[in-house]
């Protein structure tokens, strides 16, 4: 499932853009990872092409990671290989070439594709000086926790007015869920995405805390 | 003059005296009819009509009253209010899931709290007896809630009647609890 996360940010498609994007600075455009959607897409459809020759990054099938270990009965996606932080090496998936690969791949995107647009106003997850496993999440949780059980106590007395603050209650949750991811995409990459003088321990921590927060997309 | 002025003064002030004596009773059932009726409310006409009359009634009520005033109804504690008076939000709370397990566990946690305040625990309509003394107001709304309940049982009452099942206990409920610890 990792690896299938992986996949999703480092497509061709992003590459190739934040190339273009930031010509100077190849190997951080790479680690850009906000997409809109129809980028993402698009990138489905040029996975088998190389890389422009610029960048550091190569893109290589190295080998078949069986997915049906995790889900049965999907087609095994290819792995890739590529090297963009000098000697490190990071493998990634591919988006699937499959629909069946497209589907599933495209299920969490809704939530990834605002991030851009949400990145500066986004602020729990810095403030919490990038305490990304604890992050908001619980914070925040606890208060909408605590404003579902007043509305659900509340029911009784003003039922109408109970179920328009619900309504207003998830509309607020999916916001905050949406600033809330754009916030710890961008401290998670900053954590990394600093240039090539990154450890190899960092790049560990930083794969830990993107399993934190997929699994946290993903559940 | 003067002796006659005095005789009849001394005259109407009898008669006035007599009449007043022969007309205390009159006087005095009219009081307690208003003594009663101020203080029991809506239950005061409740049991006339359950009693099916008024004298009845107001035997009926005097004796709930001193009846009650034997009881060594005591205050909860700090502690217990305390917690009843969490349990309650929990209780309304599970009404959106289970409407009807909700007015079961409003009308034992009342009971509870009247066992608790002394409140001899017998059936319902020695409860509210009981309970319309001291709070004659809300005993119309605990046997309203009843009623409701009364149908939940046999799953007859829609939503909106257990809706206000549960406002009727709680504002019974609130009241039970109210009243300040006096003493420790």
């Amino acid at each position: 499932m990792n690896e299938h996360f992986f996949g999703e940010h480092y497509t061709t498609a992003e590459l190739i853009e934040n190339t273009t994007l930031d010509p100077n600075s190849p190997v951080d455009a790479v680690l850009v990872y906000e997409t809109p959607i129809d980028e993402t897409v698009a990138a489905i459809d040029t996975l088998d092409e190389p890389l422009a020759g610029e960048t550091p990054v190569v893109v290589a099938p190295v080998r078949e990671i069986p997915l049906g270990a995790a889900v049965a009965g999907i087609d095994p996606l290819p792995i890739y290989r590529e090297a963009p932080m000098g000697e490190k090496l990071y493998e990634k998936i591919p988006l699937g070439e499959t629909n069946s690969g497209k589907s599933r791949m495209s299920n969490p995107i809704p939530y990834l594709a605002p991030m851009s647009e949400t990145n500066t106003d986004a602020a729990p997850a810095g403030e919490n000086g990038g305490s990304l496993a604890a992050l908001l999440n619980r914070d925040l949780s606890e208060h909408f926790r605590t404003l579902w059980n007043e509305i659900q106590g509340k029911f009784v007395d003003e039922p109408r007015a109970a179920v328009q603050q619900a309504d207003a209650l998830v509309s607020e949750v999916v916001d905050q869920i949406t600033q809330m991811f754009a916030s710890e995409h961008s401290a998670l990459e900053a954590r990394w995405n600093q240039g090539k003088d990154v450890s190899t321990e960092d790049l560990r921590q930083a794969l830990q805390r993107y399993r934190s927060f997929f699994n946290r997309l993903v559940v | 003059m003067n002796t006659t002025y005095i005789i009849v003064i001394t005259a109407l002030l009898v008669l006035v005296i007599l009449g007043a004596i022969l007309l205390a009773p009159v006087f005095a059932r009219r009081k307690r009819t208003e003594r009663l009726q101020d203080h029991f409310g809506p239950e005061y006409d409740h049991t006339v009509q359950t009693m099916g009359g008024e004298k009845k009634a107001q035997t009926e009520l005097d004796e709930r009253q001193k009846h009650v005033d034997a009881l060594d109804i005591r205050p909860l504690s700090v502690s217990e209010r305390g917690r009843y008076l969490a349990d309650w939000p929990a209780v309304q709370s599970k009404f959106v899931d289970e409407p009807g397990q909700a007015i079961v566990d409003a009308d034992r946690l009342i009971i509870e709290v009247m066992q608790l305040r002394n409140y001899p625990v017998s059936d319902f309509e020695q409860r509210a007896a009981d309970l319309s003394v001291n709070y004659p107001a809300l005993v119309t709304n605990y046997r309203a809630a009843r009623e409701i309940a009364i149908k939940n049982e046999h799953l007859e009452a829609d939503t909106e009647e257990l809706r206000q099942a549960m406002i009727y206990y709680r504002s019974l409920f609130d009241e039970l609890l109210e009243i300040e610890p006096v003493v420790a």
